[in-house]
This record gives C-alpha cells, structure tokens and sequence, in this order.
C-alpha cells in the first residue's frame, strides 16, 4: 500500500504500473476508435462495433473501477447484465 | 413506548397498522382499478366525445370505485404511523426523520383525494358537455401519476434514516435502505407527464405510470414484510440494547455507521 | 432476527472488513437496479426509433459527436481520479485523497457545464424534447443522467469529507469510501452507453 502511495505521489510515470491506469489507457483509446467509427454514417455493422465497444468499456469500469474483480457473484451479475442487455439493444436496433 | 426495559405491549397495534398497508393496496385496486376500471389508464389522446361516453356509460362504477378508493387511501395512514415507531427507534430522542416521514406520509390521502374527487364531478352529471368532462378527466389523470413529489421525500427520509441506523443488529435491514432510495428515483419521472400527451412520459406511459406504480408496490410489499421483521424483533427482545443507539460514532458522516 | 443469543453482540459495531465485497450489498442492489432501468430506457429508445429511422437520423445529425466524445472523456478523467483517490485512502495518505477527489468533482463541474451549454444551444435552435421523438428521449436520457451526475456531486462531497480523515477511517468508514465511489462510476458507466447509442449508433 504504501508503495502504490510512493508511486502515484511522487513519481507518476511509474503509475503506469498500476492496472487500473492501464484500464483507463485503454479506455479512451476505446472511446477515441468509436469517436472515429461515429463518423462513418448509416452502417448496421458499425452500429453494433460501437455498442459492443461500449459495452467491453462498461465491463473493464466494473471490473477494475468499481473493483466487481474479485466478487464471483457480482461479476457474474455484471456479465449477465452486459450480456443481456448488449443482445437485446442490438436485437431491438436490427429490427428497425 | 416501552422504556428502559419495558416489554412491547402494542405489538398486536402495531402489527395492525403494518397490514392497513396492505389493505390500502388491495382495496384501492379493487375500487380504482377494478370497480372503476381505471387500470390501465385511459389513453390521453381520446377525443373528448370518447372521454365523455366512458363516464356517460360508467357514471356508477366510477361513482363506487372512487368512493372505495378513497377510504383504501386513509388506511395508508396507519401504515406510516407503523414505520414511524420504527423509525423513532432508530432516531432515539430527537427525531426530525421519523416527523419527515410522518408528515409527508399523511399528505398522500389529502394529495390524492382531489383526482379522484374530480373523476366523481365528471361523474357526477355526464350529461355535462364533453369539453367539460374531458377537463375533469385531465384534472384528475395529471396530478394522479404526477403527483409524486411527497412521496420521493417519503422514501428518501426512510432511506437516510435506514442508513444512519447505528446498531448491531440494525432496526431495519441496510438494504432496505438503499431500495427505498432506488425507488425514490424510480417515481421521478412521472412529474413530466405534463409536458406531453403519449409516449413513455404520458400519463398512460411505461416511465411516468407504470414504473412509478411497479416500484410503489415494490416498495409497499417490501416495507410490509422488513417493518413485521422489525415488530417481531422487537417484540421477541425488548431488553435488547437497540432502543438505546450503542455503537460509537465512529467517523463523521451519514452513512458511516 | 434478534434472538436471545444476539443480544450478546449488542455492543459496538462488529466488524465488517472481512468480506470480499467493495461498499455495502445494498449499495449494489442500488447500482443494479439503476442500470436496469437506464437498459429499459435505451430499449423504449431503439423501439420508438423502428417506427421513423429517418427523422431520428436526421435529428441526430444536429448533435455534436465531438462535444459528446470530450463530455465522455472527462468522465473517465474523473473515474480515474476517484480510483486514485480510493487508493490513497487505503493508503491513509490525507493530503493527496482529497485532492483527488476534489479534482474529479472539477470534471463533473465540467461534464454539467459542456451538458448546460449543449440544452441551451439546441433550445436556442429550437429543438425541444416536444419537438419529435428523437429530441424527446435525448433530453429524457441525458436529464436523467444529469441527475445521477448531480447526486453523484453530492456523494463526491461526502467522500472528500471522508477521505480528508482517511488516516483514521475505520472498516465501515472504508466501505463507505469504496460505496461512495461505486456510485460515481456508475454515472461514467451510464454515459459510456448513453454516448455511442444518442451520438453514434445511426
């Protein structure tokens, strides 16, 4: 504990050590692909590239944010729920 | 009250007052939704000529139904009453909370008789124009589901209350805490159904009406069952040291507890 | 629940540090049931979207994907910093938790201000939620939001007054550290969906 306090304090490249600052890493280049892809107009496979990114994102910040990690029920809960929820918005988006 | 020691002598009262919940929900089904047929709600869009022949058709069932929907919404006083002296446990001396629940609590007859009052004048003399009748019709459908705002206070004074319990074996479970808060956010949106006339936020919506209701039963038959585990409890040890908060304020803040 | 044999444990706080979960098991029926309503919001949304693809795709070409993209950004600068600040709790470091979470509620200033600047400039151009269906749910779906970012200010507020004593929090003290910052990811969850399927998804 008190060396993750040393690194994120005093030396903050080192925090790339942490796993969560990679999380993040990863995380905006997600958010920066999507940004890219939004901009391709009118294509169901984009459409659903994005809200499957989206929803990748929604379980790396469960997982590592809100630290669900370690909690096998609350994970399972959480892969349930993006998994339900990213078929069934998908299947709704299809039918339009 | 009991005192220091005294055993609960009121458990059958209180007990009674946690069912006149229960029996709030089941007649005012019976008198609104069954009776009056107003479950599911009309539809907002109806012309006023259609408005008008619902109540020209159904002037003595709605008469009836509302007439027993009002005395359903009396009995949801005792109900509150029933979590108040749970709440006062928790509270101990000075209790803001439990009069915040208490007083908002009383206000849902008072807030809901004037709807329902209006659906009797529409009732009343049907031979009425239709413009007439149709505004009676919106006088009570808008405040009917959009009048939630006593009740979102109601919850949220529950849940603080719930949250700051600070005892052992605590008076009310801490998720109940955390539910009355969710419901509380669940009957937000109903408040805009006048803003439009369909759609989800309409008076007849999925997000105004029909959360709003889901989660106001939810939390009916939640709170039923979570304030008996409360009576009992206390019925089954009132030496027990709950009604005296025990542990040590250990930090600053509501929810450290 | 409270038998004889309870009565025996009716002094101070027992402690509840040894279980695995972050916060408190309510907290996350909480969290659970806030993220199946908003599920059931985007679902209400892509149905009513069936019935004229054409006007949503045209009134979603007035929203500015650029502003979104930044709004989502400075939420994960946010996220990010209450992780570090839950970190630094842990760690009882009192001088640098605060800060953190001091910074990631200049984030969420930030997220309001961008939202208020987005309402009023589609207002002035006179998309209102009464306007279609479209605008309809994306100032249902971004008020709603706003709310959570709004409470969720509040809940940073009391985590800064909890990690400011970070030092001497007790177990229950830390779960509400780590319930405090479970709800402010929760509102950068909600708007990591909420961004591509209003902005993006066409």
């Amino acid at each position: 504990m008190n060396r993750i306090r040393i690194l994120i304090a005093s030396r903050p490249i080192l925090a790339l050590k942490v796993p969560e600052v990679l999380v993040w890493i990863v995380l905006v280049v997600a958010t920066a692909f999507s940004w890219l892809l939004g901009h391709e107009a009118g294509r169901e496979v984009v459409a659903i590239v994005i809200m499957a990114v989206a929803y990748v994102k929604v379980r790396l910040v469960g997982l590592y944010f809100m630290e669900l990690r370690g909690v096998v029920g609350l994970r399972r809960s959480l892969d349930a729920y993006i998994l339900i929820s990213l078929v069934l918005i998908i299947g709704f988006y299809l039918a339009a | 009250m009991p005192v220091e020691g005294g055993a609960v002598r009121n458990g059958w009262s209180q007990r009674l007052c946690v069912w006149s919940g229960a029996l709030f929900a089941l007649l005012f089904f019976i008198g609104f939704g069954v009776i009056a047929r107003y479950i599911p709600p009309p539809d907002p869009q109806r012309s006023a000529a259609d408005v008008a022949a619902f109540y020209r058709d159904n002037a003595n069932s709605i008469r009836t139904g509302m007439l027993v929907s009002m005395y359903a919404l009396v009995l949801y006083v005792p109900f509150v009453a029933a979590i108040s002296v749970q709440l006062k446990r928790i509270e101990g001396t000075h209790t803001p909370l439990t009069y915040t629940q208490l007083g908002i609590g009383c206000t849902l007859p008072v807030a809901f008789f004037p709807p329902l009052y209006f659906f009797q004048v529409a009732a009343y003399r049907p031979e009425r124009s239709d413009d007439s009748i149709m505004m009676l019709n919106d006088m009570g459908w808008l405040p009917f589901t959009g009048i939630i705002y006593a009740i979102f206070i109601q919850n949220l004074a529950i849940g603080f209350a719930v949250l700051a319990d600070r005892r052992a074996n605590p008076i009310y479970p801490r998720w109940y805490g955390y539910f009355c808060f969710w419901t509380a956010l669940l009957y937000c949106p109903a408040g805009f159904d006048v803003f439009v006339k369909d759609g989800p936020l309409a008076w007849d919506g999925l997000f105004s009406w029909w959360l709003s209701l889901v989660s106001f039963f939810a939390w009916l038959v939640v709170t039923i069952m979570v304030t008996l585990h409360a009576i009992a409890a206390h019925v089954a040890a009132p030496d027990d040291c709950a009604d005296t908060p025990v542990a040590v304020r250990e930090t600053a803040g509501l929810f450290i507890t | 629940m409270t038998s004889t044999k309870d009565n025996a444990a009716c002094g101070p706080q027992t402690d509840r540090r040894e279980r695995s979960l972050p916060a408190e098991a309510g907290l996350w029926l909480f969290i659970f049931g806030d993220l199946v309503v908003f599920t059931l919001l985007f679902l209400v949304y892509l149905a009513y979207r069936t019935d004229e693809p054409e006007l949503f795709a045209s009134s979603q070409q007035t929203l500015s994907i650029n502003v979104g993209a930044v709004n989502t950004l400075v939420l994960l600068c946010s996220s990010l910093f209450v992780v570090g600040a839950v970190r630094a709790t842990r760690a009882g470091n009192r001088q640098l938790a605060p800060c953190l979470v001091l910074a990631a509620m200049a984030c969420g200033f930030v997220f309001v201000s961008v939202k208020v600047f987005e309402y009023h400039d589609k207002l002035e151009t006179d998309h209102t939620p009464a306007s279609n269906y479209f605008y309809f749910f994306y100032f249902f779906m971004t008020g709603l939001h706003l709310v959570h970012v709004v409470i969720g200010l509040g809940v940073l507020t009391f985590l800064w007054r909890l990690t400011r004593r970070a030092d001497e929090l007790t177990s229950l003290g830390m779960s509400s550290v780590e319930g405090s910052a479970s709800f402010w990811h929760l509102v950068d969850l909600l708007w990591i969906v909420i961004f591509p399927l209003l902005y993006l998804v066409q």
